[in-house]
């Protein structure tokens, strides 16, 4: 006799017992293996959209606004150079028809047959090649257009379409010196093919499952449309580290070099952007080059006038440097030239800030000499085009002859100025009265075009014309007088020196991870899991109900084997061989069985829930690795259980085992039970008002439902455990069962508990349509959300430029200062009533993206137009500063001081030194009020940018907490930290960051404009009949907060639909508890049988006593439910609480009928032969 | 005057009572008949508090028989454990063989009870799941045998078996056979080890009176053969005298005679 045909001979002998304890288990596996499937499924279903979207491309490089050589893809590169604009497009047929307001918004879209979210997409022949998909050729004129945006603008094979991009630009065109008619360029296009995801025509650089709206045209045609002929933006490869291999020329990074004065005098350094971008300018200072050449920076800047007394002279350009180290030391800088200076000379410089050098042709022109002063009257330039006309007053410290100093390469490119043949040719963005242009004038343009009248310091022209966007406009190198080395030659060290990243040049890699969506499928496996919990547990309590009936049956032979010297090792080694079996056996049955709830769940993900990953292209896929995980979990999770079971079995005494005596539970038993329910009623009461502002209140009263329902449950443990050491105080009543057996009544009690509390707080955390306090939180009190194909350049927040600012600076002269942005807004609304948004595209962090988020998008916001909406902050790492929140901490902004400003009037010959933010200096000529700070140097570059997200993106789409940190990558290639600092309410702006304005612009100065507003229009009136130009797309809030809503009331559902099959195997609890209390019973039950009880009146008994325990659990489930619902309770309709009360009603009456029905069949039969047998 | 020798079994002052909320066990050493333990005992009871045995005392030799009667609930089979280790007592001191039980770990009383005790109770207790033979050697089980020691305890089984006349029903079922073979059956199954001591808890009480007196000759045929210490607990006082040496637990203390 060995063990192992001990153990197979039991199995046989109690095969049923087995069966039912296989049965649980294989259900519990299907659960948890459907589960781990799902997660399998939707890595798989992830991976092929990601083939979907990037075909064989491994790594795409953007060049931003600048468009650069196609050929930096050349073969050597292996890649594909495209030229993607985002657009609109619109049925040209739709067009046709409309009216000539067609222009104007409508909302949820322009037209019917039109969308703003196209990718226009420049491609050639290479780019069919990363994708297993024949070339595509696209003749000029024409267009190819994937299915759903076919399907969108409703057009088939040869319709036509207009299509309008914006024109790349690599000025900011947020500047007003960037032309506003070339801002966007419109296009019929014939449609030559419609083409699929198998012909590469989703092609999307975002990992969404959402398909992207593409439109394919010729990159050639493009280009050349945008009068960038053979030029493009991005560039993809099949391999990862691609962007070594791109080899930008300077002018492919928008540099010109050159070497002023022929091959004696200075490289000098200008950018196609009039300003060198911050960052830029300060990586070429800081070039280690060779020969190590001294520096100088320089900007030069069109003032509107030169003014001496009565006598002025009209636009002109004004020069600012600094002088190179090298030559400072000499002491040139320091004094007026004695002689003629050569031409290698650095440029003139006066001596102190506030004062300035003219050219004798200027000091002339207005009769000045050296020691009067002069007033210059100048454009400031800011975000939005705002612009504002200030005057500075500068002693003359010097004048020196034209002659010697006609420099005009120091004229930087302003669009439609440097390249005019004649001042009245000047097109540009600053306003300019031709009029007052005279012959003189003219005849200087002609002669030295752009040649600087004066001359001042670079920290006084920075102090009055520095922008966000930059301060320099052409670098010099001074290579050491001996050097010799041609602009080729410099060239080259100077692009040896340099990445593409400084000019903002970014990649991303797809790899593996990231194309089939890394950690997202095993999250949504993971919320599957979570879901699944109850139904998980549900299933494991029936397994150990089943386990434990079946042991406490061989109660008998295990006090036996005791008996027989079998210690309590033995004993449990040989239950836990003999559970192993069925455990093992189960668990592998399970595996067809998720393989079934699996494929039930995607089907359900495909169809009835799809708005939980708004997709249909969800495929199952079995990956052994889960199989297995799920067989091992399932084995561990129930032969655990079963450990447990055995090991209090084993552990009661030999005697009692062999009498089948049940111990009785003591008679202090309760008493811990109630003393810890009052604890626990206590923290349920005031343990969140303890927690204060750091527990958001949902979940605190979650956490108070929660507490309530332990609080039943161990009231009515202590309550059974009582009862059970007591004897009944109506002796005339039959005894309990339910008191005899508390652990086995208390976990039905519990299971229906949980199920229903679960289930409740489920259908009633459904968000319906919001009204009251909930919907102003989540709409911000705004009434649409539109979304701008074109953006909207000026502020349409009508408030001045200083106002904006939200700073302290010194006033402006009100003769002084003029606010020109009136002049350029074209549309502006109270403050109150629209929130401009600038945006960087980035990852769909919301709920309806199922796709990897890597770096969500970027919404640029002032602060202080935030706190005049109704959005709401729920939590924050500093709650007194309120939305200020999003602003850079004060140490950054304080720290930082200004150069001296010059100044002649009251400080005159004052070097005084002041920070940002004083007001008390007097000195006259105040910073550029409408730059806004944080001006370059006043953020770090690597400074945390300060974020406000909404909730539920910061739980689900970024899975974080409150002071985590995201790793960005600026326009400059500088990586730098988003925190965010502040969690607001869900609502509308769901899945993106909100960051101030101010450091948006700093970091993403090419994103220009606002591409999203918030609009708060009465009901029925028309929105602003400027926006139509701006290609909108209007949604009203409450639409787009119910189509956020859809997915979590769709996982709600699923949710909802697993707690009711948790209840059906809470149910199932129930019936075989009672089957096997009246087994256990017959005896007695028949005995009351023989002294006159009816079957009938012991059927209403028995269900009677089960009801109640049934009932119990259910009370419990609804009141702790509906205190876990008190912050809801608005948010919550009528429909959910309707469901509340249907689901409740339904569970109570289908649990009756259970439990009549069990009742009826346990007693059916012949009761009296038990009691014969007895 | 020299010692009396030590018996097989000595009992000396035990007390046991049911509604204790008290827990002892043998193995965890928690009864070791000290003075504390007495005091404890004698604290003021619960009043479900129900006691069976008041002070129990017992000497009896090795190869002795000893039957022990009393009415229902007089805690014959309560005493009957606490010899047999599946019980134990809220004081008093039990030593078995030699071995004081309450210093034993619970290992130690499995192989105690293993190797030194036999007990027969009122029902078989037979595993369904087996047959006669493989009941028999389930109490071997535990010794760990290699091939050689099961062959050999099949051997002994056999013997046994035939030597209760169960030889033909040794490849039965319990499910098919007698009342009475069952429990001779079990009786085998209480000597297959060889242990000094047998205790048999109301042997006969679910056998018909042919049955129950084919077993009490047996019971005494065993005894005498193997000199085995047989202690019965009984209530049918025929068996009661046939195997002598009667004893009447009365008001938890144990008294000799009048049946």
């Amino acid at each position: 006799m060995r063990p192992l045909p001990l153990t197979a001979r039991a199995l046989r002998h109690y095969f049923t017992s087995h069966l039912a304890v296989a049965a649980a288990c294989a259900l519990t596996a299907s659960i948890l293996i459907g589960g781990l499937l799902l997660g399998s499924s939707m890595r798989e279903s992830l991976r092929r959209i990601a083939r979907r979207n990037l075909g064989e491309i491994r790594q795409i490089v953007q060049t931003g606004q600048r468009l650069v050589s196609a050929d930096l893809a050349g073969p050597g590169a292996g890649g594909a150079a495209l030229l993607v604009l985002s657009g609109q497009a619109t049925s040209a047929s739709t067009s046709a028809a409309a009216s000539p307001g067609a222009n104007s918004a409508t909302v949820n879209g322009l037209a019917p047959a039109a969308s703003n979210h196209v990718q226009v997409i420049g491609v050639d022949e290479r780019f069919w090649q990363l994708f297993p998909a024949p070339a595509q050729a696209i003749p000029d004129g024409s267009v190819i257009l994937n299915a759903p945006l076919a399907e969108q603008l409703a057009v088939r094979v040869g319709d036509d379409i207009l299509l309008k991009v914006p024109v790349p630009s690599a000025l900011p065109k947020d500047l007003v010196l960037a032309l506003e008619d070339r801002q966007q360029l419109s296009f019929r296009l014939r449609v030559a093919q419609v083409i699929g995801p198998d012909e590469f025509g989703y092609f999307n650089q975002s990992l969404t499952q959402l398909p992207a709206q593409n439109a394919f045209v010729s990159r050639d045609w493009l280009s050349r449309q945008l009068g960038q002929s053979g030029k493009a933006n991005t560039f993809a490869f099949a391999d990862s580290d691609s962007e070594n291999w791109l080899d930008p020329s300077l002018d492919d990074l928008g540099l010109s070099l050159e070497r002023v004065n022929g091959l004696t005098g200075p490289f000098q350094l200008s950018t196609d952007s009039v300003f060198f971008p911050p960052a830029t300018a300060q990586r070429l200072q800081s070039l280690q080059l060779p020969g190590e050449p001294a520096r100088q920076e320089i900007l030069t800047y069109f003032v509107n006038e030169i003014r001496h007394g009565q006598r002025s002279a009209p636009y002109s350009f004004v020069t600012a440097s600094d002088a190179p180290a090298s030559v400072v030391d000499a002491g040139y800088a320091t004094s007026p030239p004695a002689t003629a200076p050569a031409a290698s000379d650095p440029l003139p410089m006066p001596p102190s800030d506030n004062q300035i050098v003219l050219t004798d042709w200027l000091a002339d022109d207005i009769d000045a000499r050296v020691g009067d002063e002069i007033e210059l009257t100048y454009f400031v330039l800011g975000p939005s085009r705002k612009l504002e006309e200030r005057s500075s007053r500068f002693t003359v410290s010097a004048i020196v002859p034209l002659a010697q100093h006609a420099d005009p390469a120091l004229m930087p490119s302003f669009p439609g100025i440097s390249d005019a043949v004649s001042c009245r040719d000047w097109k540009s963005g600053l306003p300019i009265d031709t009029t007052r242009i005279r012959p003189k004038d003219e005849a200087y343009w002609n002669e030295h075009r752009g040649t600087p009248k004066a001359y001042l310091t670079l920290r006084a022209g920075r102090a009055m014309w520095g922008t966000v966007y930059g301060s320099t406009t052409a670098i010099r190198y001074y290579p050491p007088v001996d050097a010799t080395g041609s602009a080729e030659q410099f060239s080259a060290d100077l692009l040896e020196s340099l990445s593409p990243a400084d000019f903002g040049f970014t990649s991303r890699d797809y790899d593996d991870g990231a194309a089939t969506g890394g950690s997202k499928a095993g999250e949504f496996a993971g919320l599957f899991l979570g879901l699944s919990v109850f139904l998980i547990v549900s299933a494991l309590l029936l397994a150990s109900l089943v386990v434990s009936f079946s042991l406490r049956s061989r109660a008998g032979q295990i006090g036996l084997l005791r008996a027989l010297g079998w210690s309590r090792g033995n004993v449990r080694a040989a239950l836990m061989r003999e559970f192993s079996v069925s455990i093992v056996g189960g668990a592998l049955l399970g595996l067809a069985g998720g393989a079934g709830y699996a494929l039930l769940l995607v089907w359900g993900l495909r169809t009835i829930w799809r708005g939980a990953v708004h997709t249909g292209d969800i495929v199952f896929a079995v990956q052994p690795i889960w199989l297995a995980v799920g067989v091992l979990i399932t084995c561990a999770l129930c032969w655990g259980l079963c450990w447990l079971i055995v090991l209090a079995l084993v552990r009661k005494s030999p005697h009692s085992l062999l009498a089948g005596q049940e111990e009785m539970p003591r008679l202090n038993a309760g008493r811990w039970s109630m003393r810890l329910a009052i604890l626990l009623a206590a923290a349920a009461l005031i343990g969140p008002e303890f927690a204060g502002n750091t527990l958001d209140s949902q979940v605190a009263w979650f956490g108070r439902g929660v507490v309530v329902l332990l609080l039943f449950l161990l009231v009515e443990l202590a309550r059974l455990r009582r009862a059970a050491g007591k004897p009944s105080r109506a002796p005339q009543r039959v005894p309990m069962t339910a008191a005899r057996r508390p652990g086995r009544s208390f976990a039905i009690v519990a299971m229906m508990a949980c199920g229903c509390f679960l289930t409740f707080t489920v259908a009633g955390s459904r968000q319906e349509a919001l009204s009251g306090q909930a919907k102003v939180q989540a709409t911000g009190g705004f009434t649409y959300m539109a979304t701008l194909a074109v953006p909207l350049l000026s502020d349409p927040a009508g408030a001045g430029p200083t106002q904006q600012a939200g700073l302290t600076t010194a006033p402006a002269s009100a003769a002084t200062s003029r606010a020109w942005s009136s002049q350029t807004t074209g549309m502006t609304m109270p403050p109150g009533d629209v929130l401009p948004l600038r945006v960087l595209s980035g990852d769909d962090a919301s709920c309806l993206n199922i796709g990897k988020v890597l770096r969500p998008q970027v919404l640029g916001v002032r602060p202080e137009l935030l706190k005049q909406t109704k959005f709401a902050i729920k939590q924050s790492l500093d709650p007194a500063q309120g939305w200020d929140v999003l602003r850079v901490p004060h140490g950054h902004a304080n720290s930082v001081t200004m150069p001296p400003t010059a100044g002649t009037t009251s400080t005159a010959g004052v070097a005084a030194s002041r920070t940002w933010s004083s007001q008390t200096t007097g000195v006259t000529m105040p910073p550029n009020p409408v730059a806004r700070p944080p001006a370059p140097e006043i953020m770090p570059p690597n400074a945390a940018v300060p974020a406000i997200v909404d909730e539920t993106t910061l739980e689900w789409g970024l899975q974080g907490k409150l002071g985590m940190e995201l790793i960005y990558v600026d326009e400059m290639g500088r990586t730098f930290p988003i925190r965010i600092a502040a969690v607001m309410a869900d609502g509308v702006l769901q899945g993106s960051l909100l960051i101030d304005e101010a450091a948006f612009i700093q970091r993403f100065p090419s994103q220009a404009g606002y591409r999203m507003l918030l609009l708060k229009l009465p009901a029925g009136a028309p929105l602003p009949p400027l926006l139509g130009r701006y290609g909108p797309e209007v949604v009203a809030t409450s639409d787009r907060l119910a189509q956020l809503h859809e997915v979590e009331n769709t996982y709600l559902s699923i949710f909802g639909l697993l707690g009711g099959l948790a209840l059906v195997l809470g149910a199932g609890g129930v019936g075989i508890v009672l089957l096997r209390n009246v087994l256990e019973r017959r005896g007695e039950l028949a005995l009351l049988q023989a002294v006159g009880f009816s079957r009938r009146r012991l059927i209403g008994m028995v269900a009677r006593e089960h009801a109640g325990l049934l009932f119990a659990g259910l009370l419990a489930g609804v009141v702790s439910a509906f205190i876990a619902l008190m912050p809801l309770r608005e948010t919550t309709g009528l429909g959910a609480w309707t469901t509340i009360g249907l689901t409740g009603a339904g569970i109570l009456l289908v649990g009756l009928a259970c439990v009549y029905l069990a009742a009826r069949w346990a007693l059916a039969g012949e009761l009296l032969s038990a009691l014969r047998r007895e | 005057m020299q010692d009396k020798p030590p018996g097989l079994i000595e009992l000396a002052g035990i007390t046991k009572a049911y509604g204790s909320d008290r827990p002892h066990a043998f193995g965890h050493k928690a009864c070791t008949g000290t003075a504390a333990d007495a005091r404890q005992a004698a604290a003021p009871s619960p009043p479900d508090r129900v006691e069976v045995l008041k002070g129990v005392d017992l000497s009896l030799e090795a190869g002795r028989c000893l039957c022990i009667v009393g009415h229902s609930g007089s805690g014959k089979s309560t005493l009957l454990n606490i010899i047999g280790a599946l019980d134990w007592p809220d004081a008093g001191q039990v030593v078995v063989a030699g071995q004081e039980l309450s210093a034993l770990s619970e290992p130690e009383l499995a192989r105690f009870r293993n190797e030194r005790v036999g007990f027969v109770f009122q029902l078989h207790h037979l595993l369904p799941q087996l047959t006669v033979l493989e009941n028999v050697l389930v109490s071997t089980l535990p010794r760990r045998l290699n091939a050689a020691g099961r062959e050999k305890a099949r051997q002994r089984a056999a013997e046994l078996l035939d030597g209760v006349g169960l030889s033909p029903r040794a490849g039965f079922f319990p499910a098919q056979l007698s009342g009475g073979e069952r429990q001779r059956a079990a009786v085998v199954r209480a000597l297959i080890n060889d242990p000094p001591l047998l205790l048999a808890d109301e042997p006969t009480g679910a056998l018909d009176e042919p049955s129950a007196w084919e077993l009490a000759g047996l019971l005494g045929q065993l005894q005498r053969q193997r000199g085995l210490t047989l202690v019965v607990v009984t209530h049918w006082t025929e068996l009661a005298r046939t195997l002598g040496n009667v004893r009447v637990l009365h008001d938890g203390r144990l008294e000799t005679g009048p049946l």
